[in-house]
């Protein structure tokens, strides 16, 4: 099936690069299991837009090493086409789209797949119980998000394989909704509550070797002792990890990703991927996942807020209300 | 509103942003008749945007740039792929011997295969919510527009070398493969003039695109490719190109006649009928002219052409800064 619309390639097809051996250049940057990585995260960047946000995980020293970066734009509300049925509330759709360039192995298409469907109906149920839709009736608002860049993880078939399971699905998905709760704000939406997404994961490391400093018993939330569990079947080398990278080389056993509103303390979306089990001590390692995702996702709350907190100043600053209180700072937050 | 306005002294007055969607010719045409001429912008009817340039950002292309022209910013990307010839080529193996390429690579033996196997695949897409009208799904006759004269401008000005995009056999040095450019530009921000962005973007992608050696394996019957980064090789873009457009519009005989407007915006490109496009190339000179929508002199064109140079000379100071030597 021909896309007529686009310029299509030769006819006969064309076949990703092969390499002798796995991928060589990765690094990854080392970092504690309760240290998130640092966020980049700026708003208002497509002007256009009512508003918009771009976010980015920062890159590694070497510059091959796959990153995320996100754009979102936000419009509305706007009035609905009038062929539309009456409806009291806003109407918030949200569309997620991956660039031809963004993810590894072959070249991705621009026909929405099934992944980008389903991350998309995912991400507008995150979104949807944020916004205050009842004050907007007879309106739209769209989110669009354009993943620029991923790290991998995905389960195409020509992807780098993992054992265990997949988290670059997750990653997307928690930093579209971070990035889509920034841009909503952005926008002057009126919302009960800002989302942001986070994922946590249970973690085994390869080989015994130790890629953090900690483990999960110092850190205080949820977690717990992990030994003598299923007969020895999960050891103590299980670590709960937030914001787990799916480059780095540790197998993930579990996942988690939340849609969080830290002021109202709310989840809206829960998605957990793998196999988790009660613990001895009667703590639940689902409980544990999702106070993690929790945490990161509290964690990267912040980093919106300060992101929000700046434009606004700079705002408040260009129409002479505030002097001299932003600036200097080019948006860049972070945390940990 | 919390406080009333004073009442207007003339019924008929609205502030700026309303005239502007009202009359939005007028709303222009009042801007352009002021002394000087200033558009809605702050610009000069021939200033341009700056431009700003960053490459190589992203983790999975083979060379990609991003581009930002005042509101309007795209993103480009190069991904080679492979297109083999060992199977289902249907009995159109061009057999090339690496020897020939000297001669081969006059004007006419270069663009030819590029051309006839579409080596180069450029697509443009404006539905990531860029500007309000665009949404995602197909692509709109604009963007199929824009996408078709990229690539004609592509094919046209010649500035992929056909030879670094053969992939050989190392023994017999038989052409056994090549590598297949997918350049695919997303527009985040659309503010008028995507054209000459995303050229820019192209050009920018494509001299910092570095594809793996690739070799054909005769024991797999496919190519491989060497992992080492070191052994990437740029492309070898012969030559710079860079677009300039522009919109026209008339005022009237007696209100100062046609006003040409460089690197319109999205409003000035709704209201201007009349358009300029001038590829202008190195040494001063032009590779192409379009110019449609309005019925006008050849000193209009020839002062587009002075602008596109001048505009050239913006452009390859950016290059050299940004890409280097290495460009």
């Amino acid at each position: 099936m021909t896309d007529r619309r686009r310029i299509n390639g030769p006819p006969e097809g064309t076949t990703p690069l092969v390499f002798p051996s796995g991928s060589t250049h990765k690094s990854m940057i080392k970092r504690s299991p309760t240290t998130l990585r640092r966020i980049f995260l700026k708003t208002s960047l497509t002007p256009p837009a009512t508003g918009s946000a771009f976010l980015e995980l920062p890159t590694p020293s070497c510059p091959s090493t796959p990153t995320l970066k996100l754009t979102t734009s936000v419009y509305g509300p706007r009035p609905l086409p009038s062929s539309t049925t009456f409806s009291p509330n806003a109407r918030l759709t949200a569309e997620l789209k991956f660039s031809p360039f963004s993810t590894p192995g072959r070249r991705r298409g621009y026909i929405r797949d099934g992944v980008e469907r389903d991350l998309s109906a995912q991400l507008s149920l995150a979104l949807g119980k944020s916004v205050d839709v009842g004050k907007y009736p007879k309106s739209a608002i769209d989110v669009f998000v354009s993943v620029l860049d991923c790290e991998g993880g995905l389960g195409d078939p020509n992807d780098v394989k993992s054992s265990g399971v997949e988290v670059g699905l997750m990653s997307v998905l928690a930093a579209a909704i971070s990035c889509a709760g920034a841009a909503i704000a952005d926008a002057g939406i009126e919302c009960f509550d800002l989302v942001a997404g986070g994922v946590a994961g249970l973690i085994k490391k390869r080989d015994g070797e130790v890629e953090g400093d900690r483990i999960v018993a110092d850190m205080g939330i949820g977690g717990g002792n992990d030994d003598s569990r299923r007969g020895g079947e999960r050891d103590t080398r299980i670590t709960l990890v937030l914001d787990p990278s799916p480059t780095e080389d540790y197998i993930i056993l579990a996942a988690a990703a939340v849609g969080y509103m830290a002021a109202r303390d709310e989840l809206t979306l829960v998605w957990t991927k793998g196999s988790m089990a009660r613990n001895c001590d009667g703590t639940d390692e689902v409980e544990s996942l999702i106070d993690g995702a929790i945490a990161a996702a509290t964690g990267v709350r912040l980093v919106i807020n300060e992101a929000i907190k700046e434009r606004l100043l700079l705002g408040l600053n260009a129409v002479g209300l505030v002097r001299g209180t932003a600036g200097g700072d080019n948006g860049d937050r972070t945390v940990g | 509103m919390a406080t009333a306005p004073p009442p207007p002294s003339n019924p008929l007055s609205f502030p700026p942003a309303t005239f502007q969607k009202l009359a939005p010719k007028t709303f222009l045409e009042r801007h352009l008749q002021s002394t000087p001429a200033t558009r809605p912008s702050g610009r000069g009817p021939d200033t341009f945007r700056i431009p700003s340039l960053h490459t190589n950002s992203l983790s999975h292309a083979h060379g990609s740039a991003v581009v930002r022209t005042g509101d309007t910013a795209v993103v480009c990307g190069v991904r080679g792929e492979v297109l083999s010839l060992a199977v289902g080529t249907g009995g159109r193996i061009v057999v090339l011997r690496s020897g020939e390429d000297g001669r081969r690579e006059n004007e006419e033996g270069e663009g030819d295969e590029i051309r006839e196997r579409a080596l180069v695949v450029t697509n443009l897409e404006m539905g990531t919510g860029c500007t309000r009208d665009y949404h995602p799904g197909p692509p709109t006759d604009f963007a199929q527009a824009v996408t078709a004269r990229l690539h004609r401008l592509l094919l046209a000005n010649k500035l992929i070398p056909s030879k670094s995009l053969r992939i050989l056999d190392p023994n017999t040095e038989e052409i056994k493969a090549y590598w297949v450019l997918y350049i695919d530009v997303i527009v985040i921000s659309l503010d008028g003039n995507v054209l000459d962005a995303a050229w820019a973007s192209i050009l920018a992608a494509l001299r910092s695109t570095k594809l793996p050696q690739a070799y054909w394996d005769q024991d797999t019957e496919g190519v491989v490719c060497y992992p080492e980064v070191s052994r990437y090789k740029p492309l070898g873009i012969k030559g710079l190109a860079f677009t300039a457009s522009f919109a026209v519009i008339d005022l009237g005989a007696e209100k100062g006649g046609k006003v040409i407007l460089s690197d319109p915006d999205e409003f000035e490109e709704g209201v201007c009928e009349e358009r300029v496009m001038v590829c202008a190339l190195e040494g001063e000179r032009v590779g192409w002219i379009e110019k449609g929508g309005g019925v006008g002199q050849v000193a209009e064109v020839v002062e587009c052409v002075h602008r596109a140079t001048e505009r050239f000379k913006v452009w390859e100071q950016l290059f050299a800064k940004v890409l280097g030597s290495s460009g």
